[in-house]
């Protein structure tokens, strides 16, 4: 129910964004010379001489059937365009959250682990730069030192390997460092649970302790910030592809930003939104599946 | 706030962090006097010069020219202008609208505090950076809309904290005995709770710093940002880009003054974390 009341909120807050654009949207899909006539035409055809809430209610029809309009820059159906762009966007996140994940999940636990010991600051000094750069320069400097100077990658482009590590690294960055703040802190609060404390006190080994008790435990506020920043990148991995040329939806959003093309960013706006909320369930359902307390409970 | 300072300066790394924040304010403050050349001064036959060229009128150009022949320190000085002043705009006004959204939502509980957390849902389910871009196309760049817009999409952050807090105090005894003395409802909101949700708030903004800036240069490496003819260190990095593999320096020394100020702000932001907020 929460869901839809936030796709339903969403998508009129996408609907107000594109009305209160300076000018006219019709004579926007129109060349430069189009005559008053063609103006209205075009009005009419996209419904814009409709009173506002009759407008409201047919852009809501068309989203139910997923009927976005057509771009205004390349005249093809938005819909089309988002799908044909989003498999190079979910590869990309899909393989920098795999980096992250794999990453971050043991080094955030080994830093709790070792609290206030030399690798415990060290990961979380090295965890703040990693969520302090900005992610677009970092693209560059290994697109300078790594692809130009050793030219072992290749600059940008899509279509191999080689084309995915630089971007996925890129991306990768900051949500490293935000699973790795967040497991720490999450395994020394578990740490300090009395049932840990039980475990250790009936003679279980530490690594038993650990990966049984702890692990399970710490996981639970990681998997939410993992499915947020999923969502999040989906719709939001923009300068990543942009810097590498991906031709995936943030490349598609910041083409279609720098042409004005309302159409398209008000469709990227809104399958953002829907994905975004997809991925919460999948979360809560995750949950579920990790912590049997959430079905009981609810 | 004695104890407070004390308590800050035995953390070092925070105290540092600090220090140099003040100075990039300082150096924001007064960049005309500390500027040696005049940043938007183009001069074709000086362009693309390394880090220490000398030029003919004897001045050294520290951090070397860019593709229009301009002084690279100069921009990286004045670049630091619009970075503090978009953040603490931002983060001004963003604070104050999730500060006063927060408190009514945790104090009123009820529909209203159901409409505000729905409204946090919904700005949720869109990406920062895309909302962010999507209303700088519309509004159009100047440094007021960029401040808007980043105000805009981050006060939810502050909400968030702020209704939470206010939801761990507002039961306490201490509230309790002031409702019961018969205060009103905006007294005890603002003389009671407001001091208890001040620590999260402050700790939330300094970590928002961080994030602001990093916005704010991300929309002017993308021209989305402030005029282009403002100097600023994302601007400096897009034309850097351009520039890569024959003048490095034009995208290194923006992209690493971009680092060190919003880890310090992070670090500041973990220091205080850790002294407000102990447990």
């Amino acid at each position: 129910m929460q869901a839809v009341i936030v796709l339903i909120g969403a998508s009129a807050i996408a609907f107000v964004l594109l009305r209160i654009i300076p000018g006219d949207p019709a004579s926007l899909m129109l060349s430069e010379n189009a005559t008053e006539e063609e103006i209205q035409q075009m009005r009419e055809q996209m419904g814009l001489n409709l009173p506002i809430w009759e407008q409201y209610i047919n852009y809501i029809k068309d989203i139910v059937v997923l009927d976005f309009g057509n771009s205004i820059n390349r005249g093809l159906p938005s819909m089309q365009l988002i799908l044909e762009h989003l498999p190079a966007t979910a590869l990309l996140v899909f393989w920098a959250m795999v980096i992250a994940i794999v990453i971050a999940i043991p080094l955030g636990m080994y830093a709790a682990v070792k609290k206030n010991s030399l690798s415990d600051y060290i990961v979380s000094v090295l965890a703040l730069i990693g969520q302090s750069v900005p992610s677009y320069w970092l693209g560059m400097m290994l697109i300078l030192f790594i692809a130009v100077n050793l030219n072992l990658l290749p600059t940008s482009g899509y279509g191999s390997w080689s084309h995915i590590i630089m971007p996925a690294f890129t991306l990768a960055i900051y949500q490293l460092a935000l699973i790795a703040r967040l497991m720490r802190s999450s395994t020394l609060e578990v740490l300090n649970h009395d049932y840990i404390r039980t475990a250790r006190a009936k003679g279980l080994p530490e690594i038993v302790v650990i990966f049984k008790h702890v692990f399970k435990n710490a996981l639970i506020p990681t998997i939410t910030m993992i499915g947020l920043q999923t969502g999040q990148l989906l719709g939001g991995a923009i300068i990543t592809e942009f810097i590498f040329s991906w031709p995936g939806i943030g490349f598609l959003t910041v083409q279609s930003i720098q042409a004005q093309d309302y159409p398209m960013i008000q469709s990227l706006v809104i399958i953002s939104a829907i994905v975004f909320v997809v991925i919460n369930l999948l979360v809560d359902i995750a949950y579920a599946v990790i912590d049997r307390r959430i079905v009981v409970d609810s | 706030m004695k104890a407070f300072l004390l308590r800050l300066s035995k953390r070092k790394t925070a105290l540092i962090a600090l220090a140099f924040l003040i100075i990039i304010l300082f150096i924001a403050l007064f960049a005309p006097m500390l500027a040696p050349m005049d940043p938007t001064e183009q001069d074709i036959a000086r362009r693309l010069m390394p880090p220490g060229t000398v030029n003919e009128e004897g001045f050294i150009h520290w951090l070397g020219t860019d593709q229009l022949g301009r002084d690279v320190l100069s921009r990286v000085i004045y670049g630091s202008r619009v970075s503090i002043m978009v953040a603490a705009g931002a983060v001004f006004i963003g604070g104050a609208i999730g500060l006063i959204i927060g408190l009514l939502s945790g104090y009123s509980g009820k529909w209203i505090d159901s409409v505000l957390m729905r409204l946090v849902d919904m700005q949720l389910a869109f990406p920062f950076l895309l909302l962010a871009l999507t209303m700088v196309a519309i509004l159009g760049s100047s440094i007021m809309n960029v401040v808007l817009v980043l105000s805009v999409t981050s006060w939810i952050s502050y909400a968030k904290v702020v209704r939470s807090s206010v939801l761990s105090v507002k039961f306490l005894e201490f509230v309790e005995a002031t409702r019961a003395a018969g205060t009103s409802k905006l007294s005890i909101l603002f003389r009671h709770i407001l001091p208890h949700v001040m620590s999260p708030f402050i700790v939330v903004a300094s970590f928002q710093v961080a994030t602001l800036i990093i916005a704010e240069s991300s929309l002017s490496f993308l021209g989305l940002g402030v005029p282009v003819s403002e100097p600023t260190w994302g601007a400096m990095l897009a034309d850097g880009r351009e520039y890569m593999t024959d003048a490095w320096w034009i995208a290194i020394f923006p992209g690493l003054m971009l680092m060190l100020v919003a880890l310090c702000a992070n670090l500041f932001g973990d220091g205080l974390r850790d002294i407000l907020d102990p447990y």
